[in-house]
């Protein structure tokens, strides 16, 4: 029994050493440690603790020739990993690996277009025209030209309307007084942060403690949104406010 | 007669003892001094600045005292414009210092600020790279009047004489300390040495074969070394001392832990914590306070002395037998937290300071501190005050108490990345090229 034990423990331990192994040369870009590696059956998508396969390491890195080297076996490009949540591409955009990404994207056109709001913060002009040229969907493009507007970036948000994107529908009038009733400093028992909000030159505008003050696009009378962040803020009534954020909904009451 | 001599030299042994700062955060790493350094002082003009001398290199080293002399280390490059990078900022980025380097322990007069004695331990180009807000020489001496260690990270550990004799040195390996989700981000190795007994124990977390250790002071044998399945933390060790004896707690990623501080054997661990983690637990009031503050997870825990085991709370407690109270965010980053009487303080990298009950944990208030900018320092306190050190060089001083009030906002000439040490009335503060002596001269606050 023992020894059939360790006729399966061995070769798995193995198997481990090799896919640690492999996962190092893609973060390092050593293309022929790569090559080496898989034909001695290390598995191409090998994870991290954090589920990062040698595709995803090696984009992030920008080491292009492994990145094409793993695309052409087969390396799944839709990867996220477990702790961020972030897409490769992501990661790899914020490092300016833009050869690395078209890379990518020619494999995976598909990407291109998820990446779209990624693309629209960080990437260069060819990036973002390289993504555009994937055909997003109407929904991706409104979707990115939302964030180009918030975010400021007004390169990407031309090439954006010029690919058919459609600004977001102008912001609704709100009332003065709806708007002076949401007017203070507000408290959650769920997460030890306050936020005040008040109004300036007929908008509303809040801080959470500590951060840079914001200016949430009203989508409703009492909905208010924050593209650049992913936040939703709603006031069911005039002391109490309702933060989405993510997969957190955090509610909030008027303090002061 | 005898008795009235007694008394005195009890005392004088008391108030020579009441000056220490051994280690970083100084005595029980608790970050109070026992006298009562100025509320203001004024380095153009001169006020209350007792000396500054000039500290080559670059490093955030606090600086430690034992009696009448100071020891401060630093890492000199050739590259004499070496310097941090100041902010609130998320890049990962590392500082790769290709120059060659000195490591070097240096001890200074605490009356005057005249070097004693230099010694370099070591040289080369550096095994790892650096974050911008930290150095080649980051983790702070220790000292128990006798022996100075010093800790180099992957150049590693040194033992001098008092006198600046080299008594021992070892080496721990390669502590490639960074970003847990790309090695390849270099941070550096930050925590300090601690020493209990005839004994320094050293908390070494990296990316692979972490371990907490200790090392005979006068010969450098090791003692014992307990593995830990960790991933790179920078906080220092705190030594608790209890009725079951002395222990040493750790902060983790992984696991809170507590360790035999004789044994090294494992007594209790806790989580859920931050996947980085930079703050030294502190203990009071029969309570170890230990927080974090890396998203998503970032946690308060006040754990009850003398607990063992796994002390993990059950999901939607707050509280235990083990756990007198605790928050899941709240939890700060870099500047550890500090106890000052009934209050457990913490304060967040972008200048909020938040005041707890320590007892209870409920929260007395929360105030920006300052008009902004960021800060890296741990608090240290004295005399019923905070001083909150920000890393654009200003040192506020906050009266300790329910009710924040600001004292002084004290504008010095230089990046202030350092913790303050404090010794008697004395403050001392390094900015990246000057260590500062502050004291009170003429009537004062």
């Amino acid at each position: 029994m023992k020894c059939i034990l360790c006729l399966l423990v061995v070769p798995l331990l193995a198997l481990a050493d090799k896919n640690e192994d492999l996962l190092a040369a893609a973060r390092s870009g050593d293309v022929a440690a790569v090559e080496a590696l898989l034909k001695d059956g290390a598995d191409l998508e090998a994870k991290t603790a954090y589920g990062q396969t040698p595709l995803f390491l090696s984009v992030m890195q920008g080491k292009t020739a492994v990145a094409s080297l793993l695309l052409e076996k087969g390396a799944k490009t839709d990867v996220r990993d477990t702790f961020y949540k972030m897409g490769m591409i992501d990661m790899a955009l914020q490092r300016k690996h833009f050869e690395t990404v078209r890379t990518v994207w020619a494999k995976d056109p598909g990407l291109a277009a998820r990446s779209l709001q990624s693309v629209v913060l960080f990437a260069d002009k060819d990036t973002v025209a390289a993504a555009l040229a994937s055909k997003p969907s109407q929904e991706q493009l409104d979707r990115a030209l939302n964030m180009a507007l918030d975010m400021k970036k007004q390169d990407a948000a031309e090439l954006l309307q010029k690919a058919g994107a459609k600004p977001p529908a102008p912001a609704p009038e709100i009332d003065a007084k709806i708007l002076e009733s949401y007017v203070g400093t507000y408290k959650s028992a769920q997460i030890p942060v306050e936020i005040k909000f008040w109004v300036r030159d007929g908008k509303l505008v809040g801080q959470v403690t500590g951060q840079p003050e914001f200016t949430p696009r009203a989508k409703s009378e009492k909905e208010f949104v924050l593209a650049s962040v992913g936040a939703e803020f709603t006031f069911p009534a005039t002391d109490t406010l309702t933060l989405k954020q993510g997969p957190g909904t955090y509610m909030f009451n008027k303090v002061k | 007669m005898r008795k009235q001599m007694l008394a005195s030299l009890f005392l004088a042994a008391m108030s020579a003892f009441a000056q220490n700062w051994p280690q970083f955060r100084g005595p029980n790493s608790g970050g109070i001094g026992e006298g009562k350094p100025p509320v203001q002082w004024d380095v153009e003009k001169g006020t209350n600045v007792v000396w500054k001398t000039a500290i080559p290199g670059l490093s955030v080293a606090s600086p430690v005292v034992w009696g009448d002399r100071i020891y401060v280390v630093t890492a000199v490059g050739t590259d004499t414009n070496q310097t941090f990078r100041t902010g609130l900022y998320g890049d990962t980025d590392s500082v790769n210092d290709k120059t060659a380097h000195a490591w070097k322990v240096m001890a200074l007069d605490k009356a005057n600020g005249k070097v004693l004695w230099e010694q370099t331990a070591a040289s080369g180009v550096p095994k790892t790279k650096r974050h911008p807000k930290s150095s080649q020489a980051s983790p702070s001496p220790a000292t128990n009047g006798k022996v100075v260690v010093a800790y180099f990270g992957s150049e590693g550990l040194y033992a001098y004489s008092t006198a600046g004799r080299l008594l021992w040195k070892k080496d721990l390996g390669l502590q490639n300390a960074g970003w847990f989700f790309d090695p390849e981000s270099e941070w550096g190795a930050a925590s300090s040495p601690i020493i209990h007994k005839n004994s320094v124990i050293v908390q070494c977390d990296r990316q692979k074969d972490s371990f907490v250790a200790a090392f005979d002071l006068d010969s450098g044998k090791e003692l014992w070394r307990t593995a830990r399945t960790e991933i790179p933390t920078w906080g220092t060790p705190t030594l608790v001392v209890g009725k079951d004896g002395a222990e040493v707690v750790t902060n983790g990623s992984k696991g809170i832990r507590g360790y035999d501080a004789d044994t090294g054997k494992e007594l209790w661990t806790l989580g859920p914590n931050s996947e980085v983690v930079c703050t030294t637990p502190v203990a009071a009031n029969g309570l170890i306070y230990v927080t974090a503050g890396y998203p998503p997870v970032q946690p308060i825990y006040a754990i009850k002395q003398g607990a063992r085991g796994d002390l993990t709370l059950k999901a939607g407690s707050t509280s235990s037998e083990a756990i007198a109270w605790s928050y899941s965010r709240g939890g700060v980053y870099l500047p550890s937290p500090i106890v000052v009487g009934d209050h457990l303080y913490t304060l967040g990298n972008n200048g909020i300071l938040t005041a707890y009950d320590a007892k209870t944990g409920t929260r007395v208030y929360q105030q920006r501190v300052g008009m902004g900018g960021s800060y890296a320092a741990a608090p240290v306190a004295a005399g019923g005050r905070l001083y909150l050190t920000s890393e654009d060089g200003d040192v506020y001083v906050v009266k300790a108490g329910a009710q924040f009030e600001l004292l002084a906002h004290n504008k010095m000439p230089e990046i202030l990345m350092a913790t303050p040490a404090i010794s008697g009335d004395v403050l001392l503060v390094r900015g990246h090229r000057h260590l500062y002596a502050i004291r009170q001269q003429g009537p004062g606050l």
